[in-house]
């Protein structure tokens, strides 16, 4: 369950944009989280249906993009999808990559209710 | 009114990670974070290490379980500071906590730090401790198919140690599947076979424990 640790960032990250942003309840969230953080959707919604408990956060909800994972093979070079959890590069064969994409935890966009007053 | 941002979720997480390993650079400590399912025998590597080395290098550890001193009990009878962090059903270690155990055991006169995780091969993978390795710890008693179901340990580890060796014999281990989904998941990855119970390979793991000490011993 380190879903709750990354609730805990969304709720906290969060409020730090508003409050830089002048304040207000929130209707919504998007996210961006990476195919490789292993982030179970029903761990995090949980999770953040707690911890949103009295704050601007109260009635937002999340909305999150999967971004696939995108390696780079060590041997060769060439950028691929690894279609298991082995990351066989499918031009040369090699094993061992390092990753382009699919490690993102970001939030990308924040709705505040029309005409709520700062917090 | 939407806001865009781009704002990283485990920025402050990595942050904390960042002072962690600020601190022991300056203070001259090389720290493992050793991360294993529950009972594959992290205290034990611990202690057989504690035996061999202890009067020449000098050893710290962090402990960190859901709950109870039991493992720092093992520790401190050996004569080693440790601090117990009880994270109190929580399921891995954050670097903030880290920090709070350095102020309670200060890493400097320290060489060597082990933190020693929750139990747990999914959670702890996700947090920078501020370690200067990552020790995957597996046990020949819980199967060969450890490293294909959790490959983002053995992906990220440096080092990874195979427990338990002695029961081999009894157990349906595969050990060259095992050691060919480990080879496949980081090719340059040594894998280590040692019984902490009988002490067979023990010398390998301290030959490893030699080459990343040599900064600091």
């Amino acid at each position: 369950m380190h879903e709750f640790a990354i609730a805990e960032a969304i709720v906290r990250a969060t409020q730090e944009v508003v409050h830089q942003n002048g304040g207000g309840k929130v209707e919504q969230i998007r996210l961006r989280i990476g195919e490789l953080r292993q982030v179970v959707p029903d761990a995090l919604l949980f999770a953040f249906d707690i911890l949103k408990q009295d704050t601007p956060l109260e009635e937002a909800s999340l909305e999150w993009e999967t971004v696939p994972a995108q390696v780079r093979c060590k041997t060769c070079g060439v950028v691929y999808h690894p279609k298991d959890v082995f990351w066989e590069c499918p031009s040369c064969g090699a094993f061992g990559a390092e990753v382009t994409a699919g490690e993102e935890l970001e939030i990308v966009a924040i709705t505040l209710r029309e005409g709520s007053d700062a917090d | 009114m939407q806001i865009k941002v781009v704002k990283r979720l485990m920025e402050a997480s990595e942050q904390h990670a960042e002072v962690v390993r600020q601190r022991l650079r300056e203070a001259g400590v090389v720290a493992l974070n050793l991360i294993s399912a529950p009972g594959s025998g992290k205290t034990s590597l611990i202690e057989a290490t504690i035996r061999e080395l202890g009067n020449r290098v000098r050893i710290g550890v962090i402990e960190g379980d859901p709950d109870t001193t039991r493992d720092a009990e093992r520790i401190a009878r050996l004569g080693v500071p440790v601090v117990q962090i009880n994270t109190e059903g929580g399921c891995h270690l954050e670097a903030t906590m880290v920090l709070r155990a350095l102020d309670e055991m200060p890493p400097n006169g320290l060489q060597l730090l082990f933190i020693e995780n929750v139990g747990n091969l999914v959670c702890p993978v996700v947090f920078d401790l501020g370690e200067t390795y990552r020790v995957a710890v597996a046990s020949a008693a819980e199967g060969h198919d450890k490293p294909a179901k959790y490959p983002a340990l053995f992906r990220t580890a440096q080092v990874t140690v195979l427990n338990k060796i002695d029961l081999i014999p009894y157990l349906d281990f595969d050990e060259e599947q095992f050691a060919c989904d480990v080879r496949r998941l980081n090719p340059q990855m040594p894998v280590l076979r040692v019984s902490c119970r009988t002490g067979e390979g023990i010398g390998e793991w301290l030959k490893w424990l030699d080459e990343v000490l040599k900064p600091v011993v």
